[in-house]
């Protein structure tokens, strides 16, 4: 990163800021779709909503993340009928569509129109990263990416602050990897 | 049993077993702990993250302890001595102990914001610097800042410490010593210093004890940053056990650090232990 593009105060800022986009002097930011519920009580803010593109702009990528619905292990087989019952319920459009007027992107992409009709223009374009968007999963998730000291972190401070992204990307990826490997 | 066993008992000594035995475990924040002898103690004899963490440990104990005593020491030959507004100086110097070591991380974290803290923008005022400098941004000036605030908070504790050893000292010594023709050099070598030999002893293990355990101040000030650069033993013992929820693996780290903590705590005292009584 050229020196001088990014505010001082970014080297230091552990996260707690990243709604500041609201304050009207941050140009651009990475943000997640949530975040369009969140402006929404702002109506002084004019802004738009892109995917994040690469770096000749000719394809876009995203992350994706979100709540998990999640069944235990040793879960009674009688109640699993009844967990089933409800996912099923979760993923109707109906459903799907309420969840979108408060918020949350429609996961299912068939629907996705359907479920955000009428609502934030903004919403149809960030639903769009649903389709190109990757989500990591692992049970070591929070250690990976979560931890404000994990390898994540460490890898955008890298990325941004220091002078050598190739050696930030393979440290993450070693880093990443030991983590994966310890878990099993 | 009287209530100083009791509580001795429930509040030391339990959770001291309790660690210990959960050092022997692969034990999840959530789940069941799985016994597995002393493979944790294998697992961190590889863990260069904890070593590097321990390795900073001691390097900050060593220059904040310098640190602390370089004002202490000065601050309680300056209060010692009869003069006006002596009450105003202790208490002033005493004043920053009495804060929390949470709420004073949280001051500075202020005063050395980049935009609207106190130190970059006055450098920027007085036209020292063309543009502020985040003084948390880099590993140099974070760790000069954590210190001088540890000084500013600490030092008062450590000055009187050292005053009580100082004023224990008996004034017929002194003034035997001037008679003599001793020089206010020689009195203070001769005299003063090796008199103070225990109060000295009690405040190197405080203040080394404590910088050993260092952690509300990383973790407010700098969280760790800039780049991991400020993790100190115990922050990687609580990212252990409440980031990773290894609290097994926390426990053996922390039983570890524990021995260590003693055995820097033994070495000092018999260093400075009194000659005479030993």
């Amino acid at each position: 990163m050229e020196k001088g593009l990014l505010p001082e105060g970014a080297a230091s800022d552990p996260g707690s800021n990243f709604l500041a986009f609201q304050n009207g002097n941050i140009g651009i930011q990475a943000l997640g779709a949530f975040a369009i519920g969140v402006f929404a009580g702002n109506a002084d803010l004019n802004y738009g909503v892109t995917l994040i593109p690469n770096e000749e702009g000719t394809a876009a990528s995203s992350f994706l993340g979100g709540e998990n619905l999640v069944v235990t292990k040793g879960t009674a087989p009688d109640k699993i009928a009844v967990v089933q019952k409800f996912l099923e319920f979760a993923y109707t459009a109906e459903r799907q569509a309420e969840a979108a007027k408060l918020g949350s992107l429609p996961v299912r992409t068939d629907i996705a129109d359907e479920a955000l009709a009428g609502l934030d223009a903004r919403y149809a374009e960030a639903a769009k990263a649903v389709a190109i968007g990757r989500t990591p999963y692992s049970t070591v998730f929070n250690e990976l990416f979560n931890d404000p000291n994990g390898p994540y972190a460490q890898f955008m401070a890298d990325g941004m602050f220091g002078d050598d992204l190739d050696a930030a990307i393979a440290a993450a990826q070693e880093d990443m990897q030991a983590i994966v490997d310890s878990a099993n | 049993m009287s209530p100083a066993v009791l509580i001795v008992g429930i509040f030391f000594l339990y959770p001291l077993v309790m660690t210990g035995w959960m050092s022997l475990h692969d034990w999840p924040l959530l789940g069941v702990p799985e016994f597995i002898g002393l493979e944790n103690y294998a697992t961190m004899v590889d863990d260069q993250k904890f070593w590097s963490a321990m390795g900073f440990t001691l390097i900050y104990t060593v220059v904040v302890t310098m640190a602390i005593f370089a004002v202490a020491f000065p601050l309680a030959l300056f209060v010692d001595q009869p003069r006006r507004l002596i009450g105003v100086y202790r208490t002033a110097f005493f004043l920053p102990v009495v804060v929390g070591l949470g709420s004073a991380s949280l001051l500075w974290v202020w005063l050395l914001n980049v935009d609207t803290g106190l130190f970059s923008p006055a450098l920027k005022m007085l036209g020292l610097v063309e543009r502020p400098k985040a003084l948390l941004g880099q590993f140099d000036t974070a760790f000069i800042s954590i210190v001088v605030m540890v000084v500013w908070k600490i030092a008062g504790f450590t000055m009187v410490i050292l005053l009580t050893g100082l004023q224990s000292i008996p004034h017929e010594l002194k003034e035997a010593a001037r008679i003599d023709g001793a020089g206010p050099f020689r009195i203070f070598f001769k005299i003063t210093f090796p008199l103070m030999r225990r109060t000295f002893a009690l405040a190197l293990v405080l203040s080394v004890a404590g910088s050993i355990l260092a952690f509300d101040q990383f973790y407010i000030m700098t969280s760790g940053g800039p780049r991991n650069s400020t993790i100190t033993a115990v922050y990687w013992i609580f990212n252990t056990s409440f980031v990773q929820f290894k609290l097994g693996y926390g426990a053996a780290l922390s039983i570890v650090l524990l021995a260590v903590l003693v055995l820097l705590s033994v070495l000092q005292l018999i260093v400075l232990r009194d000659k005479e009584a030993a």
